[in-house]
């Protein structure tokens, strides 16, 4: 389908009339939208594109803010997530695949996934304040990862351990958390760290995760 | 730092467990009271806290989320009510992993709202926010200034091409302006000391006088394009797929 810049410009605020009223009405038709997401999406016209996003960024930011994840990325604004998300749309939905999106609505519940699962991808990233500590060296693969786990559960045989291990290390949980979520192996915060020193004393014996952390060969001070 | 000194002062040095129970604040008197009177000691306590510490935020920085199910696949469990392998699989996880637990809850919460949020208010940065992780996000944020590369003959007229460039940390932009019209064609090329997969389908959005004019991805060789209405400032904001963002501002 040809569309002239005029032509675009006209589907633009066609669209985003039926978007005001979309909120109003639900039962609204989109016809103008889903002209305007098969301009950008399956046609691939820029100047489209453009326009799609500026009209739905703003509702992505909303799915954004309300998303519960959100508070916890400590982003000042939503918008990094929403430009993700857009960028993945218009990665993955595009000539080939259109014509599985029938309706406008199936084209925002998509755009809806890639934006708040951003939001989640940014969870997965380490605290900084473990990030600006040299001791803090990751592990870049899921290899590496399976390696130094598999090492934890032989130096911590009791499955107990094991789990509060994987809760703390792995989930990066509290020990508040954790007593609230294994209130029966763990009554109190109290209860963990103390269990938790011990893990960690015991792991600081390991002459393998000694080397790993930058630590001196064999406990030091005389341990 | 306290300095290690070769021999405890008192009888018999104290143990790990002695050490360990004053880390944790469960300490007799006399071992709280000899850790104070003894160098040795005092030293030693203090070599455990610090290694005990190294452990544990190394541990926690290292494994961080590693082995989760990755947030597309858990946002497909969450919405769908099929078994596969996969999402089998995802099931078992979630049985001990709280933080997964909770991003499925959020996700089956969100995915079944339908799309009718009105638009957000923005937030101010967080006043509470600890110094340390807005440091983070401010080196989340890269800038550089597009400054021209060539200077135009007056004699031979407007150039019809203007060729800009940046250096920013961690690498280099390019952009060339064409005319076309009465707008330019804009296109611009990053390049970075180290191989990052996630600029290649960065989103770049393109201002021109401070409006929204074009958006577009970058393609595997890093470059992108966009049609500008008329004159004006330009600003450049690219976000990668990792939510690291650079901003380019250029000098017409």
């Amino acid at each position: 389908m040809e569309f002239s810049t005029d032509r675009l410009a006209e589907l633009a605020h066609c669209c985003e009339e039926e978007y005001a009223r979309y909120f109003r009405d639900l039962k609204t038709e989109s016809l103008c939208c889903y002209d305007l997401a098969r301009a950008a999406l399956q046609d691939r016209i820029q100047e489209a594109e453009t326009h799609f996003y500026r009209i739905y960024a703003p509702l992505c930011a909303g799915w954004v803010v309300h998303f519960p994840g959100f508070e916890a990325t400590q982003e000042p604004t939503p918008d990094v997530f929403v430009n993700i998300g857009f960028g993945k749309l218009f990665d993955r939905l595009g000539p080939k695949n259109f014509h599985q999106f029938e309706t406008l609505p199936a084209i925002l519940a998509y755009l809806k996934k890639c934006v708040i699962t951003s939001v989640l991808q940014q969870l997965r990233k380490p605290a900084s304040e473990e990030l600006d500590e040299n001791q803090a060296v990751a592990f870049s693969a899921n290899v590496e990862y399976e390696q130094i786990w598999g090492r934890l559960r032989e130096l911590l045989p009791a499955p107990d351990d094991q789990r509060l291990a994987d809760l703390r290390f792995r989930q990066d949980l509290k020990p508040a958390e954790i007593a609230r979520a294994y209130t029966q192996i763990w009554p109190t915060a109290r209860v963990v760290s103390v269990a938790l020193q011990r893990i960690l004393r015991a792991l600081r014996k390991d002459p393998e995760l000694r080397a790993r952390f930058g630590l001196p060969a064999g406990p030091e001070g005389g341990l | 730092m306290t300095q290690q000194t070769d021999w405890c002062t008192f009888p018999q040095a104290l143990s790990e467990d002695d050490l360990a129970a004053a880390l944790a604040g469960d300490a007799e008197k006399s071992i709280t009271a000899h850790l104070a009177a003894c160098p040795s000691c005092s030293s030693r306590f203090e070599i455990l806290r610090r290694e005990l510490s190294i452990l544990d935020g190394g541990l926690r920085a290292g494994m961080f989320r590693l082995g989760c199910p990755d947030p597309e696949a858990l946002a497909d469990f969450a919405a769908s009510g099929l078994k596969t392998d996969a999402q089998i699989g995802i099931d078992y996880h979630l049985s001990t992993c709280l933080r997964c637990s909770t991003e499925v809850s959020w996700l089956r919460e969100a995915l079944a709202a339908p799309a009718t949020l009105a638009q957000p208010v923005r937030r101010p940065t967080q006043a509470g926010e600890p110094f340390e992780r807005h440091l983070v996000r401010q080196l989340q944020r890269i800038a550089g200034t597009l400054r021209p590369v060539q200077h135009q003959l007056a004699l031979r007229g407007d150039t019809p091409t203007r060729a800009f460039s940046a250096n920013f940390p961690g690498g280099q932009a390019f952009m060339e302006l064409t005319q076309r019209g009465a707008g330019h064609r804009l296109t611009g090329q990053l390049i970075f000391d180290a191989d990052d997969a996630a600029w290649q389908g960065a989103f770049v959005q393109i201002f021109a006088s401070g409006g929204l004019a074009a958006t577009a991805l970058t393609d595997d060789m890093l470059e992108f394009a966009g049609d500008l209405p008329g004159d004006g400032s330009i600003t450049l904001n690219v976000t990668a797929l990792d939510g690291r963002q650079l901003e380019l501002g250029v000098v017409a």
